[in-house]
């Protein structure tokens, strides 16, 4: 069973995120965004993977500098080899994934 | 409807389905892992798999279960789940004027399973010039869904008998999948425009490095994305 808390919270997340996910798409059909938007945002891909994998990648808490996590980056090393080798993301995750229990089993 | 022809893979609902191949295995890794530590951070199988479905964002349901497990308000959690998706926003924006001819509830389907994964997936397509179909997209989408709702589950399952994923390396599929992802889509732009691209992630790299001191890590992800549009939409194209 679900606790009327724990239902509650899911409800309240599943809107906050349901609406800033759809809302483009709603208005994208009866305006369009201007071309100032459209061109600056043609950028997007690249840059919000970026910054979603670096994320991953560090230690943050506001107020002091970010640290590295170390045992994500030395698993990095085999992993951007392989994507970057066989440019093929199954076998990336692979390697990510042993390269990182063998790195924990060390450190 | 739509008069373009689509390319050979992007046409039908399997093709997306193949198309989200590649980064099922990423989602299983994650979603297995999600159902680990929702089940020890004193959730049910129930509520960890509703979460998954009509939540769907996996870093966010990481964030709720320390929110959780740390006794945080409803409001405050609702909040924080708030902040760390806001950047669906962006995605939606960017995806959204490739469906305008299509029904306003395929926009709506569209636009509710749009992830990081099948967004990256989605750019790739569209910087290798490639034309998909609305059934394509959907095929894409919903098989990421059903992934993860499966993954969560099988993860829910074996949840009390193993507390931390972290052992086997799985929590490591997400950096593994954005590596595969981003190094993919770099690529495409790094072929089309080299200085520019390079502009846009050095950009990425230093404002998001300067930010996660700053403000909270989703909020800095969100803002150095927005500098790296701004370099690459202010830059000359040449």
């Amino acid at each position: 069973m679900i606790s009327k808390n724990i239902m509650l919270i899911l409800i309240g997340s599943a809107l906050v995120t349901w609406i800033p996910r759809i809302t483009p798409f709603i208005l994208g059909k009866m305006v369009k965004f201007p071309a100032i938007v459209t061109r600056f945002l043609q950028y997007l891909p690249l840059s919000i993977l970026c910054a979603l994998l670096l994320e991953t990648v560090f230690n943050a808490k506001a107020g002091t500098l970010a640290t590295p996590k170390w045992d994500v980056v030395i698993a990095l090393i085999p992993t951007v080899i392989t994507a970057v080798w066989l440019k093929d993301l199954m076998k990336t995750v692979v390697v990510g994934i042993i390269a990182m229990a063998l790195v924990r089993l060390v450190i | 409807m739509r008069e373009v022809t689509t390319d050979t893979g992007y046409t039908t609902f399997r093709d997306g389905v193949r198309s989200c191949l590649p980064t099922v295995l990423g989602y299983l890794g994650i979603g297995f892992s999600f159902g680990i530590v929702g089940i020890n951070s004193h959730l049910n199988l129930l509520e960890i798999t509703l979460m998954s479905a009509i939540v769907y964002g996996g870093s966010s349901q990481f964030v709720m279960c320390g929110l959780l497990l740390a006794n945080t308000s409803i409001t405050g959690i609702v909040m924080t789940v708030f902040l760390v998706n806001l950047r669906h926003l962006l995605m939606s924006m960017t995806a959204s004027p490739h469906f305008r001819e299509e029904s306003l509830l395929s926009n709506i389907s569209v636009g509710s399973l749009l992830t990081d994964e099948s967004f990256a997936v989605f750019s790739t397509t569209v910087a290798q010039e490639k034309n998909f179909s609305l059934r394509w997209m959907e095929g894409l989408n919903v098989t990421a869904y059903v992934t993860w709702i499966v993954a969560t589950f099988l993860g829910g399952l074996v949840g009390n008998f193993i507390s931390n994923p972290e052992k086997f390396g799985l929590d490591f599929a997400l950096t593994a999948m954005f590596a595969g992802l981003f190094l993919t889509q770099f690529e495409w732009e790094l072929s089309k425009n080299a200085k520019k691209s390079i502009a846009v992630v050095a950009t990425v790299v230093i404002s998001l490095y300067i930010l996660l001191g700053l403000v909270s890590s989703s909020v800095a992800v969100i803002i150095s994305a927005l500098l790296g549009c701004v370099v690459g939409g202010l830059s000359n194209d040449k």
